[in-house]
Order: structure tokens, then sequence, then C-alpha cells
């Protein structure tokens, strides 16, 4: 054993300059390899980036940052991905590193400008930051960007709509500015001018996923179904695994009558996206269709476990227990479909009524706020509900609306709230009962 | 299916929730009309028609009044006329009634007033001679001149063994009778005053003869649509700006009517004691209706093709001198589309194309709506139907058509029944879809319904403005002919010349005992395993009324193993290897079949 370590001594005693050179040689491909890995991924974070994917863009940088932490570009890239993120706090940890590391620049102070339009100082900036992008600055996208980004999650579309259009304005060859120009129109009730900016965009970038996507749902809506096929035929192949392109080409194929092809496609993607009501009734469809009634009750129950207002599922359900000669329950079933056909078609008669009014009136509001939440409809219930109230405190129906919802939910201390503002307070169990009856059972 | 993408309440929350304070944007520009995708059929079909119009001596175009300056637009004009095939001097030849529509006349063009019809006389070999003058028809009774007229219906009201004519229309309905007249031909004669029809209609549109109470004598069901009129009649657009006819829901429904034959040659109005819906905001709104037996009762039901509103499944629970209806069509699933939503049905029919021995119910529907076939699911008495139009491959032609006048027939002598559809659109400016649009022509086979429109013949490459169709043989050489009824163009006349040498077909004239009325009648045949049932039927298609001989495509046989017939009394009649490719005549109780 001795001898065998003295040998391997004399021989890197005599080959040792050797040595120094194949370990000055691996430390120097080990540095290009880093640096090579770190380019890769920096610009394939660039890369995604730009093709609107920060998510994966931020999850590149994160190795890469911790091997070369100390590149004031990467840090900036990595604050611009946590920012598109959501992430507001890391965003503005990784910027502060950018200040230690160079100092301030221009690109960090922009950088920091759209932080915080992102986090909701929009007006404040936006004049000088439209400025700065009319006047020509390399970054005018990211300043456009950020912006309407920032109007959209505020919900505020007509600037939303005006910063898109000056992006489209400055770089017409641009495709994401119509893209989401597009989504600002479907947003404000323009479908066909929403669909016009989502064909410029897919003109301009034609394996934009989610753009094809929407556009062959438009058509679905539209009852275009020959015009979508094209479309979901075109994303099947980019995107075979997608769930919700296979649920889409399911339901179109069902529409032309290709039972076998449907039902493939539909059972694939209902294992991903198992509570998609629209893929669900269309599946119960098929199956009813194809003589299996029990199938289609199982989908279709499902879809009622999340929604009960669902009149079409109701609707289904019913004609799938009358073809099981399950009459009875059918006929229940119809009943309870009849009974909120009515509420859901004096809902949206109201929903037109209050869209096209600038200021709703109370009693619209809480009359709305009634009706959803009979059918279930719970959350967009209590909103209109509350609506009314918080302008009218005293309103009857919003009142009883909220007292029935929440003695029902069993929260008896707010029902007692909003009972107690009822002009007839009623003591839950015990209805008041009239004159003319008390008259009688006195007699 | 309705919106697949948005729930009916998602559809408004989406613009109250998300888009407040829209609507500043300028409108897009309106995009050129565009007839549905042309597909490529995926099988090659021996199916053709020649148009024969131009030869055939029949010329004539239902009007409808549009041309009138400046236009009404008056939601009258969108509903056009049917047309009927009717041997109504019994030479064996299907001759064809056309009602001729109306325009308008006094000071401020608001009179309505209508065109007489024509009867055109078969005389073979697709020659036709005008005989509306001789025959009477040119005029009502007391020399008035014709009302606005859309549809017609045959029947023999009187069971003296002769086709009377029952005309319908606005503000009227009217009955002619069929009687000899002084040169040893036959005449019609207006007997509506005298039956009690010449009052109490709003706006009649299809109309279908029963016997609805099994008294023997033909009943008469009349569809009716909406309350329209100069005094009703708003300004609609459906752009914002262009001026168009008005959607229904801008009126209210009328009820249907059913008149009680009392045997005499008068009729009562009995729809209200009958259990007919009475109509309103939300409901009767009829355009077709079709009479045929759905559950094997003997009895004949009604099924009525509303537009935008429920249709409805009428159940026959008649007794003699009694009509009783119940209306089932929601718990029987035949109100509402696949996706629950009630459609703008117009033409309709009853038939078999599946072979299972059942009446199934077919609807032809508006733009952006599929055209519904309802699979007959029935046990026992309880209607049961579901909706079967992806299944059956009619969905493949989208919703870009507005179909009208409809029926199935075995064109090909296949055995299985095809399927024809008259389109064009009701409004004058529409927007996603053209005003004209081609026919449509399903084949059948085993499977489904497949669009061959595009092979068939020049007529079927055309666009047109259709509304009621008639099919029948009207050379009676075993195929079945189709005349189309156009909106203020020329009828057109479409002979079937499909190469049938290697199929073979039989037809059944059926006559009930006393020219009792047979409507609920079935007859099967068997080929081998093969079965094929074809019913009896009243009304149809849209405002028209096809030949009701019942004609079945058998394929390679050369002879029937056995054909029943189920009576509407219950009692059956059956004969076994009966000779193809020709018609027989059933008549109830003899035992041998006539020629």
């Amino acid at each position: 054993m001795l001898l065998t370590v003295s040998r391997i001594w004399r021989f890197f005693r005599r080959n040792i300059r050797r040595f120094a050179l194949a370990l000055l040689l691996l430390v120097i491909g080990a540095g290009l390899g880093l640096r090579w890995y770190v380019l890769r991924e920096w610009r394939s974070a660039q890369t995604a980036m730009a093709e609107d994917r920060p998510t994966e863009a931020r999850d590149r940088l994160k190795h890469v940052i911790q091997l070369w932490p100390w590149d004031r570009d990467l840090h900036l890239l990595m604050a611009r991905s946590y920012r598109l993120t959501g992430d507001i706090q890391s965003s503005e940890r990784h910027l502060n590193r950018c200040l230690e590391l160079a100092g301030p620049s221009e690109a960090v102070q922009l950088e920091f400008l759209l932080l915080r339009v992102q986090a909701g100082d929009i007006d404040e900036l936006s004049g000088t930051l439209i400025q700065t992008a009319q006047d020509g600055h390399p970054d005018a996208p990211l300043i456009l960007q950020t912006l309407s980004r920032a109007y959209i999650l505020h919900l505020r579309y007509k600037p939303a709509f005006a910063c898109l259009s000056l992006w489209i304005e400055l770089y017409p060859d641009s495709a994401r500015p119509y893209h989401w120009r597009g989504v600002v129109r479907e947003r404000l009730n323009s479908p066909k001018e929403a669909k016009e900016d989502y064909e410029k965009a897919l003109e301009r970038d034609p394996d934009l996923v989610p753009v094809r996507l929407r556009i062959a749902e438009m058509l679905l809506e539209d009852k275009q179904a020959p015009e979508a096929m094209p479309h979901l035929l075109r994303l099947i192949k980019q995107v075979p695994d997608d769930p919700q392109v296979q649920s889409r080409l399911g339901i179109c194929r069902f529409l032309e009558g290709e039972m076998a092809e449907a039902r493939r496609l539909m059972e694939l993607a209902v294992t991903r996206i198992p509570f998609e009501p629209v893929l669900l009734i269309t599946l119960a469809e098929l199956n009813l269709q194809e003589g299996r009634a029990a199938e289609a009750e199982k989908y279709l129950r499902t879809v009622l476990e999340a929604d009960s207002s669902d009149t079409e599922a109701l609707h289904k359900l019913a004609t799938v227990l009358q073809v099981q000669g399950r009459t009875q329950e059918s006929a229940q079933v119809f009943e309870e479909y009849n009974r909120k056909r009515v509420i859901v078609d004096q809902t949206n008669d109201l929903l037109i009524k209050v869209a096209k009014s600038r200021t709703p009136a109370v009693d619209d509001c809480a009359e709305l706020g009634k009706l959803l939440l009979e059918i279930g409809r719970t959350k967009l219930g209590l909103y209109w509900a509350e609506q009314a109230i918080e302008r009218d405190p005293l309103n009857q129906v919003a009142n009883r609306a909220l007292a029935d919802y929440y003695e029902a939910s069993g929260d008896t201390a707010l029902a007692v709230r909003y009972r107690s503002n009822l002009r007839e307070v009623k003591t839950p169990g015990k209805p008041v009962e009239s004159p003319k009856r008390n008259d009688k059972s006195s007699k | 299916m309705k919106c697949p993408f948005l729930a009916r309440i998602g559809i408004f929350l989406a613009l109250i929730l998300i888009g407040s304070g829209c609507g500043s944007e300028k409108a897009p520009a309106v995009p050129e009309p565009q007839i549905a995708s042309e597909k490529k059929p995926s099988i090659d079909t021996s199916i053709r028609f020649e148009d024969r119009t131009a030869s055939s001596g029949i010329d004539f175009a239902y009007r409808n009044g549009e041309e009138v300056k400046p236009p009404h637009l008056s939601i009258l004009e969108s509903l056009g006329g049917g047309l009927a095939l009717i041997d109504f001097n019994q030479d064996g030849l299907q001759d064809v009634f056309i009602p001729g529509g109306g325009h308008y006349g006094g000071v401020d063009n608001k009179t309505i007033l209508g065109y007489p019809p024509r009867l055109y006389r078969n005389d073979g070999d697709f020659k036709f001679t005008d005989v509306t003058q001789s025959t009477g028809l040119s005029e009502l009774a007391g020399q008035q001149s014709w009302f606005y007229s859309h549809g017609v219906a045959v029947g023999d009201y009187d069971r003296d063994g002769w086709p009377d004519l029952l005309v319908t229309g606005w503000r009227r309905i009217a009955l002619f009778h069929n009687e000899p007249s002084a040169d040893g031909g036959r005449r019609f004669v207006d007997v509506s005053a005298k039956a009690g029809l010449d009052r109490g209609v709003i706006w009649a549109t299809s109309a279908g003869w029963a016997d609805f109470d099994g008294d023997g004598f033909s009943d008469l069901f009349v569809c009716q649509y909406v309350n329209w009129s100069f005094s009703n009649h708003p300004d609609c657009n459906y752009d914002g700006s262009t001026p168009d006819v008005c959607p229904p829901k801008k009126f209210d429904g009328l009820p249907s009517l059913v008149y009680l034959n009392n045997g005499d040659g008068t009729f009562r109005e009995v729809g209200e004691k009958a259990g007919i819906s009475r109509g309103g905001a939300q409901a009767s709104k009829a355009l077709g209706v079709v009479i045929a037996d759905l559950n094997a009762d003997g009895k004949p039901d009604v099924y009525v093709a509303n537009d935008t509103v429920e249709n409805f499944l009428y159940m026959n629970h008649s007794t003699t001198g009694q009509i009783k209806f119940e209306e089932k069509g929601l718990i029987a699933g035949v109100a509402l589309d696949g996706g629950g939503s009630p459609n703008g049905s117009m033409g309709l029919d009853v038939g078999d194309p599946e072979r299972t021995g059942k009446p199934a119910l077919w609807v032809t529907n508006y733009e952006n709506e599929f055209h519904a076939l309802y699979r007959n699911l029935g046990r026992g008495d309880q209607p049961t139907f579901v909706f079967a139009t992806q299944s059956s491959g009619v969905g493949a032609i989208g919703q870009k058509f507005v179909g009208w006048g409809t029926g199935f027939a075995d064109f090909d002598h296949n055995g299985w029944e095809d399927l024809f559809i008259a389109n064009g659109h009701a409004i004058r400016y529409p927007a996603h879809a053209a005003r004209r649009q081609r026919p449509v022509l399903f084949t059948k086979n085993a499977t489904k319904f497949i669009d061959v429109s595009s092979q068939v013949g020049d007529y079927f490459k055309q666009a047109h403005l259709s509304r009621g169709v008639a099919i029948g043989d009207l050379d009676n050489d075993g195929r079945l002919d189709l005349v189309v009824c156009h909106m203020n163009d020329k009828v057109s006349v479409l002979r079937n010349t499909t190469p049938t040498e290697e199929n073979h077909w039989i037809g059944f004239k059926i006559k009930g005992e006393g020219n009792r009325d047979i409507v609920g009648a079935k007859v099967v045949i068997e080929v081998g395993e093969q079965k094929q049932t074809r019913f009896a039927k009243g009304g149809g298609s849209y405002a028209s009324s096809p030949d009701r001989r019942l004609h079945f495509g058998v394929g390679p046989a050369k002879q029937v193993d056995r054909v029943t017939i189920h009576w509407p009394n219950g009692t059956n009649q059956e004969w076994t290897n009966v000779a193809c490719d020709k018609y027989h005549t059933i008549q109830q109780s003899n035992k041998t079949l006539g020629p």
C-alpha cells in the first residue's frame, strides 16, 4: 500500500507542470461552460419575456442568478419577470441589488417607475411614461405593456385601449398589442372588433396559441363550427396535449357529427379539466345521443353540483332521466328547470337593463341580488344585494334577500342584522299571522 | 347547441361586471353575406334532379308584396307560401296548387290584398296546364277577390272520395269543395261560409287535416302566427341603422285553431276547449304543423313548429265528438333544442330515417340554430324524444341556413329515407348569412345523413329564396320529385332522374273504409331482415301538402316479403310477397291490394 502511494507521489512530482496545466485548462473550461450556460439561460429568459412568458423567464433566471450573482442585467431582468408575475416585493429586492451593483441607471429607474405603475400609481406616472414612449424610447413596448396591463388589472378598459392603440401605432408589426387589445375589446363588449384584432395578431404571429384558441372559441360561440375547425386542427398539431384545445376540437367534431373522434378528444380533455361545464354538457349530449343515458347523467350531475342554476344542464338531465324511464324524477327536474328558467330569464332581462343604464337603479340592483341568490349564484347575488344596501341601507328587497340567505346558511347574526332593517320584522320560524287568521282562530 | 362557451347568465355578467362604461367605439363594417362553407361530401351519390320548370308549363311565382315603395318591411312579407300536390281529377297524376300570396293597395298602400292562386293540371310527362279559371279558383265565393294567402292543406272533409282544398292566409282561410263541373270535369266551390270557416281567423299559416276524434271525418288544425297588423307595426333593425323586417318576439303569439268536423259540411272551432295554448308574448307563434300517430295508440297527434318559442306536442286524448289534447312538448323533449333553447322553427316532417319503427320528428330552424331531428324513444303511452341532430349527421351543415319546407323521401330507393330542405332568409338584410340560400339534400345510409347537395343537380348549386316544398311522384315512375315555392320567383319543378335500375320501390295509396280519414295509420314493409315504416300524415313541410301516397325504396329486392297496415281503429291487415315497382291501393277491409 505504502509502495503504491509513494509511486504515485513520485509520478506527480515528475509531471507537476503537466498537472498544473490540466488543472488550469479544467478551470478555464468550467468557467467558459458556466458562462455559456448563463448566456444560454439569459437569452432563453429574454426570449420568454419577449413572448410574454414571465414565469418561465423567472424560473430560468432563478438558477442562473445564483451562479452569476454580480450581474446587474440579470437582476434587472429578474426584477422585471417578478414584476410581471405580480411579485412586487421580489422585484423591488432585485432592483435594489441592481443599484448596489452598478448605481442608478436609466434602465433601473424606468423599471422602478414601471413597478410603481403596476403597484397602482398609474395616473401619477402615465403622462410621463406615455410621453417617453412617444418620444421613441427603446423600451416603449415595455412601458405601454405595463401601463395597459395595469389599466386592465384595475378594470379601466378605455385607457387600456388607448395605450394599446398607441402601442400598435408605434409598433404596427407587433402581435402582442393586437392580442391584448382584442382582450380589452371583448371586455368592452365589442366582440367583432376583438376578433378583428385577434386576427391581426395571428397575421403577425401565426403561432400564438391563446389567440388562435380564442378565435376558435369565438367562432364556436357564434355558431360557426366549420369556420372554427381549421384553427383547431392547426392548434392540435401545435399543442397536441393541451386539454383546452382537445376539448374545443372535440366539441367541434361533435357538432359536425364525428362522434367517435369527438368522444376520444373530449374524454381525453375531461381527465385534465374535469369541471368545465361546456365540456361536461357536450359529453353528456354525446352520450345521450348515443344511447348512454347513465353516462350522460354522471356528467350533468357534476355540472349541477358546481352550479345548480345551469338550466341547460337541468333541461338535459330531465331528458336523461325520462329516457331511463325515471319519469317521476324527470318531472321533478323539469319543475325545477321551469322555475329556474323563469328566474334566469328575469335575471338576464335585469342585467341588460342594468348594462344599459349609467347608474343602475337601486331597486334593480336589489332585485338582481335577490334573483341571483335564489338560483344559487351566491357570490354575484351578494355583490348586487350589497350594492343596493350601500346606496339604500333600508332597501327592503335587498335586506330580505340577504337575511334569508344568511339565515339559510346558518349565519344568524348577519341574518338578524339584515332582518332588523325590514319594516315588518319577522322572527325566524314564526311567521306573523294576519289579523284575519287570528280572528278565525279565536273563534 | 346554444352559445357553447357562455352560460346564459354569464353572457351578461361578463358585460356588466367587467365592461362597464363601454360603447363608444365605432360600429364595424357589415361583412358580405356568405353561404355556409361548402363542404365536399364524403360519399358519391347517384341522386340526380333535373330542373323541368321551363318546359313544364308551370309559370307562376308566389308574390309577397315587398316591392311596394316605400317598403313596409312587414313581417307579413317574410312568410311566403307553400304548395300542394293534389290529384283533383283522380286521373292518377298529381296536380299542383300554388297559393298566390298578395300585395298592398289603397291610398297609403296599407290595404292588404291577395293574388289568386294557380292550379296546374298534370297532363303527364311533366307537362302541366293552368286550369285555375276553369276550376273556379280564380276568385272566392260571391266574386270576392282573394285574400293574402300562404298555405294549403288537402283533405276529403266530406268523405265523398274527392280531395278538397283548404287555403290559409291573412285574416282568412277558405275551404274549396271538389265537385263535378258542367263539362264533366271537376271544379272547386268556395264553401267557407257554409262550413263556418270564413270568420275568426287572424293570421293562418300552415294547416293539416286529420280525424282527431275518431268519427271518420277529417278535422282541421290551423296554425296562427302573431298579432301583427299595420296598427302594430314597429320599426326594427338588426344593426342599429338598417330598417328591416321585425322579429316575431316583437309580437304576441296567436292560438292555433282546431275545427271539429260536424260531419254535415260544417265545422266548429274548439281549440280552447281542446286544450290548445292561448298564445301570448312567449307562446304559440305557429308556422308549421305535422300530424301523425306518435305513440302508437291509433290517434293522430299534433306537432307544431313555433317561431322563437317552444314547439308544441299535442298528444291526442279525444273521444268521438270531443277533441282533447294534452300539450307535452317540454316533457317529451321536443319543445326545445338540445341546448334547452326554443328555436325559430318553420318546417317539419315525421319519418323513420333510422328504421326503428317509431316516428321521429324533424324540424327546420332559423339561422344560428341546428335543424332538429328528435329520435323517438317512447315507451308505452309516454312520448319521449331525444335531440339527435349531431349523431344523425344533419348538424354537419352548420347553422347558417334558414330552413323552411322539408320532407323525408327515399330518393334513390336504397331503403333509407333521405331528406330535403328548402332554405332562404326571413329578413331582408341578414348580416351573417345570405338572403338567398342553396337548398340542402341529405342522402342517408345505414349510419348517418350526408349532405350531397353539390352533386345532385344545377338547381341545388344555386341560391334561392325558398319557402314551401311538396314531395311527390309527378310522373308515377316511382321516383319522388320536388316542387319548390320561392318568394317572387317562379316555382321550380324538379324531376328525379336518379338511375335506380338496381334498386326497387313500392308505393301505397291508402283509402279508409267509406273514405274515412287515414291520418294516424302506418304501413310496415319487411324485406328479409329489413323493416321499414311509413306514417300516414296530415300537414307537414311548410304551408304545403305533399303526395299522400306512402312510398318505400326497397333496395335490390324485387318483391316485399310482408306488408302490414295498422289502421287508426286498431285493426291490422297483412299481405305477403307483394310485387315492387308499382303503386298498390290499400282499401280498408279489402283483402286484396288494388292497382
